[in-house]
């Protein structure tokens, strides 16, 4: 079975790419070589990108061969795809929850991830950084932050 | 002219403007040493808070965070190999070895000169030469402009990355994302996926933020992170004499590249660096220190870079065309305020005019005196563990990417680059033509598609014109060159050498 090379995998991905630009370039008006259209540059890049990976995949073939998987033997997978995860949830969940709690949350889990410091200092690091943040940016500088629907309930609950 | 720079100066002196230059300066120093926060960020996040006060004041605290940022930008690429904004990407290559050698203080230290050096002359240079180059600029048209920006790109991807198959593949991709988004000429949407977000075009900062900020934590958290962020000490920020000795051309040459290079659309502080780089080691009797730890690979993109922020303002006050995203920020601020920028701006709004363009001397000026002792400071900042700290760029990254158009959709663009930064890493890929070709894409794709209008289909209009056929035979030999074999192999050997540890 044929052992791909890092670049001819990513060569092919860039072909690939390149195709389905050309694809959707169709869609819109190409123009002519007159009066190019919205669809003329894109059309081109995505040609472009197709030609630039040939060339990739087939020098590639020439060389001593580097499997993918080297690339990626010491990556601690777990963590990386995680925080990706943690990120997305983050995003997802930021205007419901508001800055200031997901913020606490997203944080403690980081600084868990990424060091050595038990929950306490963890959690105690999590809320002043969160704190900081908003205090800096929403209170001085006046970027207006996800409040979050919760907030929002408990005045609309509480705040009469 | 000098009374005009008298007025300027007795505008820039005045103890509010002055508060506000060292506000500017401190906040672009602080954001350029924070990785993942920039200084279109930072402009980005204060611009509301500068409704209340004087156009002048407001755009002279905004052009401190632009330069001062420059010059914070080098402390974190030659401190943790980690640049602060793009521009200092390629300091990375020489600080980063430098510091790993026991020179940091040295590489500051001349960074810091040559930052001084690079936006004080350029500075000058503006006042002397705006008027005339803004004659010349004029004259030129789609052509000139579409040459002019195919020869940065070419530029970029023949001294970045080990491959340029790869750097030319990242261009063209960054090319096609600079097309989405709604066509200035037609008014059609392209590519957008029906996300009316993408309408104005994939935001710049969500794609930086993601591809070095979001990418630098993924890639960090994969492996051990018990190690300090910094663990070699700052000593001797003076450089020797025989630093500057050897620094003292790349100096120069950073600030007349950095100067010209700013001006010309596509320019700027990025490309300026690069070109700086790659004009120093091709000049250097050691290339192959290049990459290892050579001061000249700090001194020229570090002035370079410096000198651009002044070569950049030109456009925009004399002909009211930003050419990068931090010069367009400060447009769209200028129309806020009630002023139009372009070549009146001179006759009616005097007193703004030389009054932000001294307060760019006094700022630099300022950036030395107080950054060579703050070296420390900033150093420190660095020695926080970086467990603590990653969570901090991770916030900050998420902050100042809402706080652009406050839209959480910003957030899964930041994401989805951070993971793509990641994944280029592992691959080998080198984001920097992708950025670069993604902020020009747009001017670029207009350039292309006036000059074919008003030769009615004819590339020979790229030919006919002197300015516009110099810069693409240029760029065209830049592109074939590297096969000739025996180039090949020294491209090969320098770049392979200069990137190894990067």
């Amino acid at each position: 079975m044929l052992n791909r090379t890092q670049d001819q995998k990513s060569g092919l991905f860039w072909f690939v790419a390149g195709a389905v630009i050309v694809y959707f370039s169709m869609e819109y008006d190409l123009g002519d070589r007159h009066a190019p259209g919205p669809g003329y540059i894109p059309l081109i890049t995505g040609l472009c990108m197709m030609l630039l990976a040939c060339v990739l995949v087939f020098r590639d073939i020439r060389r001593e061969r580097e499997s993918i998987s080297s690339l990626f033997r010491s990556t601690n997978w777990l963590r990386v795809t995680i925080t990706i995860f943690a990120l997305l949830a983050y995003a997802v969940l930021l205007p419901y929850t508001g800055f200031l709690i997901i913020s606490i949350l997203l944080m403690y889990y980081l600084i868990r991830a990424a060091g050595s410091y038990g929950r306490g200092v963890s959690a105690g690091a999590a809320i002043l950084f969160s704190a900081c943040s908003y205090y800096v940016f929403a209170t001085l500088l006046e970027v207006p932050l996800p409040a979050g629907l919760l907030y929002e309930w408990m005045q609309g609950r509480f705040g009469q | 002219m000098i009374d005009a720079v008298v007025t300027g100066f007795s505008i820039a002196l005045l103890p509010q403007n002055l508060m506000f230059c060292f506000v500017g300066c401190l906040i672009g120093t602080l954001v350029g040493v924070l990785p993942g926060l920039g200084p279109v960020a930072a402009i980005s996040i204060l611009l509301p808070t500068t409704f209340n006060i004087s156009p002048v004041s407001s755009i002279i605290m905004l052009a401190g965070i632009y330069y001062g940022a420059m010059y914070g930008g080098s402390i974190t690429s030659i401190l943790v190999n980690m640049p602060g904004e793009a521009a200092a990407v390629i300091t990375c290559r020489d600080g980063y070895q430098m510091a790993r050698k026991g020179r940091a203080g040295s590489a500051l230290g001349i960074s810091a000169i040559g930052s001084f050096v690079g936006g004080t002359v350029s500075v000058i240079l503006l006042m002397l030469v705006a008027e005339p180059l803004a004659g010349v600029a004029l004259a030129f048209g789609p052509p000139e402009y579409f040459a002019l920006m195919t020869i940065g790109l070419v530029v970029v991807t023949f001294l970045a990355g080990k491959s340029m198959v790869k750097s030319l593949l990242m261009a063209v991709a960054g090319l096609f994302l600079g097309c989405i988004g709604m066509d200035t000429i037609s008014a059609q949407s392209r590519f957008t996926m029906g996300f009316t977000f993408l309408d104005d075009g994939l935001g710049l900062v969500p794609v930086i933020m993601g591809l070095y900020g979001m990418g630098e934590v993924f890639a960090n958290l994969e492996g051990n992170l018990s190690v300090s962020i910094f663990e070699t000490k700052v000593k001797n920020i003076w450089p020797t004499i025989a630093d500057i000795k050897r620094s003292l051309g790349a100096i120069l040459r950073g600030t007349g590249l950095g100067f010209i290079l700013g001006i010309l659309p596509g320019g700027g502080a990025v490309l300026s660096s690069f070109v700086s780089y790659g004009v120093e080691k091709k000049l250097s009797k050691h290339p192959e220190e290049f990459g290892q730890g050579a001061i000249e690979g700090v001194a020229g993109p570090e002035t370079a870079n410096n000198a651009a922020t002044g070569g950049a303002f030109i456009p925009l006050f004399i002909l009211g065309l930003p050419f990068n995203v931090v010069t367009a920020i400060l447009l769209g601020a200028m129309i806020m305020y009630g002023l139009r920028p372009g070549p009146l701006i001179l006759a009616t709004d005097p007193g703004f005019f030389w009054g932000v363009i001294v307060s760019m001397y006094v700022g630099n000026a300022m950036l030395l005196v107080l950054n060579m002792p703050l070296i420390g400071l900033w150093v420190k900042l660095l020695k926080v563990p970086y467990a603590l700290l990653l969570p901090l760029i991770v916030i900050f990254c998420i902050i100042g990417v809402f706080s652009i158009n406050l839209n959480i959709s910003e957030i899964y663009v930041m994401l989805i680059f951070g993971v793509i930064g990641y994944l280029l890493r592992k691959l080998d890929y080198d984001a920097a033509p992708m950025i670069l070709a993604m902020v020009l894409g747009p001017m670029y794709e207009n350039a292309l598609r006036q000059s074919l209008i008003l030769s009615d289909g004819s590339y020979h209009i790229f030919m006919t014109r002197p300015i516009s056929a110099v810069c693409l035979v240029v760029a065209f030999l830049l592109l074939i060159v590297p096969n000739v074999p025996q180039v090949a192999f020294w491209r090969k050997k320098a770049i392979v050498e200069a990137s190894d540890d990067y």
